[in-house]
């Protein structure tokens, strides 16, 4: 496998240990990340490659670490679109997956095989929802699997995720494309318009198309529904008990803008095949059974 | 929440056995029990005989129930096709839901409804249209007596007894996924992921162009009952009114199946995804449910 990370700045690279590296030491995570097999290839600022690569050989001896300047993402002008399209090469001359794991997401504990195991087939990719919460998160203790992970992040919850609950005045569906409600005391249905890909088995199709696209946006934004889901590569998560992941996002950031009067709150501002589709198949979070 | 009406075909002494021990068991439960206290009971059937049996069954968990009668005596006999029968009270039914703003759930006697599964549907398929959809798994007979000990049942547990009892189309799914239609791998002891290529949807918001689609024949068949798994959700996913619930923690149903009856054939050599090639059967399988036990 390979993984793909790309992590600048100081904030970004603290979450990398203190968020990304962390939920992959926990035990599932981890025997299906340690592994000879495993590359981890890291872009980051010059000043943090000794750093960055330590950690990875001290946390993960059996993974090999490639910790990259970013000086080296220049074939286009969006630096994570360069990255993307040289791990797609990468992953198609060694014929490995690629885990996509940004700094500053968590993943739950057993989620890796649970995208492992979902993504058996060739060609396939494997998508599913996150949810964005806040720093405070990261004061928790550490979640000893998925359900924990869904009641902690329901307690530190972004305000984009907030106002995604249905009913509420504020309901940002038209900008995130997220919908939420509960459906009992520890389950909670959701709508996501546009899940990340994040374990894939990329074809010779995906390198011509993020070779030419316009950005790395394309990534969830256009890809999945101009590519994987007309070609039927697509598998969709549908709970978080299979794989779920949260996004430390800070406070003041990724505030949805809510729609003009005039558009529909309960549509979303892009309409691609997998947005029309992902819409009607929801997404369970299933929280710890209240003692 | 919305009124709704509950439609169920049933006739025959092993059918109304099945009502009791399957489908109204599981409507016993509480939560189950709690959600259809108001619903209208929709009841098509082959004699007035079978007609009082359901009724007092039903009645001994929901006293004094608003029960809608369909006779069809032609359900009675053997050989007919009970697809083409069925589906004239159904379109009865959904025009008077259009007329009266009412919701339907189907649920046929060899049901077993997962606690909570009513009241997830009615949440989840609350926008106007939207109809909720599951994949379901087959169970053997037998699982009834173990259904028998429990008053109440959480969803996880029911799933580890279904898997004590999966009937063939699901222990060899994988074997038999080109007409069966289901694939599924184990995650861990606790997990499994299942992709189903033809969902049925259980609880309906109908609109006017379901009568139309519903009771047209396709492919040179007559409208039957098997327009509601098999076409249906095609024309429902195009103009975005399908909800599917992939964990069963929201919403389980198991179908009581005799052991040699509804076996699909095992795949041929060479023989890969699924036999039909509607919009749903293509899109469906790309949404991976979460069967969990305990």
């Amino acid at each position: 496998m390979n993984i793909l990370t790309i992590s600048y700045g100081r904030f970004y690279v603290d979450l990398l240990r203190n968020s990304l590296m962390k939920s992959l030491m926990t035990k599932s995570n981890f025997d299906l990340i340690n592994h000879e097999k495993t590359t981890w290839w890291v872009y980051t600022d010059d000043e943090f490659i000794e750093e960055i690569e330590g950690r990875i050989k001290t946390f993960f001896p059996a993974v090999t670490p490639m910790v990259k300047p970013r000086s080296d993402l220049r074939r286009f002008n969006d630096e994570t679109q360069s990255a993307l399209v040289h791990q797609i090469e990468e992953c198609l001359k060694n014929k490995t997956p690629l885990l996509f794991a940004p700094p500053d997401i968590y993943i739950g504990e057993g989620s890796i095989n649970g995208l492992i195991k979902t993504g058996w087939e060739e060609s396939v990719s494997v998508v599913a929802c996150h949810l964005r919460v806040t720093p405070s998160f990261l004061l928790e203790p550490q979640p000893k699997d998925n359900a924990e992970l869904v009641t902690k992040a329901f307690k530190h919850l972004h305000r984009s995720w907030i106002d995604a609950e249905l009913g509420n005045p504020r309901q940002n569906q038209y900008g995130t494309g997220v919908c939420w409600q509960k459906i009992s005391d520890n389950l909670y249905s959701t709508i996501h318009r546009l899940p990340t890909p994040y374990y894939i088995k990329f074809t010779k199709e995906d390198l011509d198309y993020f070779s030419t696209c316009i950005g790395f946006g394309n990534f969830d934004h256009a890809w999945p529904g101009q590519i994987l889901m007309p070609r039927g590569r697509q598998r969709t998560v549908t709970s978080s008990d299979i794989a779920f992941m949260v996004e430390i996002t800070e406070p003041h950031k990724n505030i949805s803008a809510l729609p003009d009067n005039n558009k529909n709150p309960n549509d979303f501002f892009e309409h691609y095949m997998h947005n029309e589709i992902n819409k009607q198949f929801l997404f369970t979070l299933r929280g710890q059974d209240e003692a | 929440m919305k009124p709704f009406k509950i439609f169920i075909p049933v006739w025959g002494s092993k059918h109304l056995r099945l009502l009791e021990r399957a489908l109204i068991k599981s409507f016993s439960w509480p939560k189950n029990q709690a959600d259809l206290q108001d619903a209208e009971w929709v009841i098509v059937t082959g004699s007035s005989y079978d007609l009082m049996s359901a009724g007092k069954i039903i009645e001994k968990v929901f006293p004094d129930p608003k029960i809608r009668m369909h006779v069809e005596p032609k359900l009675m006999s053997f050989g007919t096709d009970s697809g083409e029968i069925l589906i004239k009270p159904l379109l009865f039914e959904a025009k008077d839901c259009i007329e009266n703003n009412k919701a339907m759930l189907m649920a046929t006697p060899d049901f077993i409804y997962g606690d909570g599964t009513i009241d997830a549907f009615r949440k989840i398929a609350h926008e106007p249209g939207t109809c909720a959809t599951i994949a379901h798994l087959r169970v053997l007979p037998t699982i009834l007596n173990s259904l028998d000990a429990f008053d109440m049942i959480s969803n996880a547990t029911l799933m580890d007894l279904a898997w004590h009892h999966p009937h063939i189309s699901w222990s060899e799914a994988n074997k038999r996924s080109y007409r069966g239609g289901v694939v599924w791998e184990e995650i861990d002891p606790s997990f499994k992921a299942v992709r189903h290529f033809m969902p049925s949807p259980f609880f309906y918001n109908f609109l006017e162009e379901d009568l139309n689609t519903l009771g047209t024949g396709y492919d040179g068949f007559p409208a039957g009952f098997g327009n509601i798994d098999h076409v249906w959700p095609s024309f429902l996913l195009e103009r975005d009114r399908l909800r599917f619930i992939g964990s069963s923690d929201v919403a389980m149903m198991a179908e009581v199946t005799d052991e040699k009856a509804n076996v699909p054939p095992l795949n041929e050599p060479g023989q890969k995804g699924f036999f039909r090639d509607r919009a749903h059967n293509k899109i469906q399988p790309q949404f991976v449910s979460i069967f969990r036990g305990i």
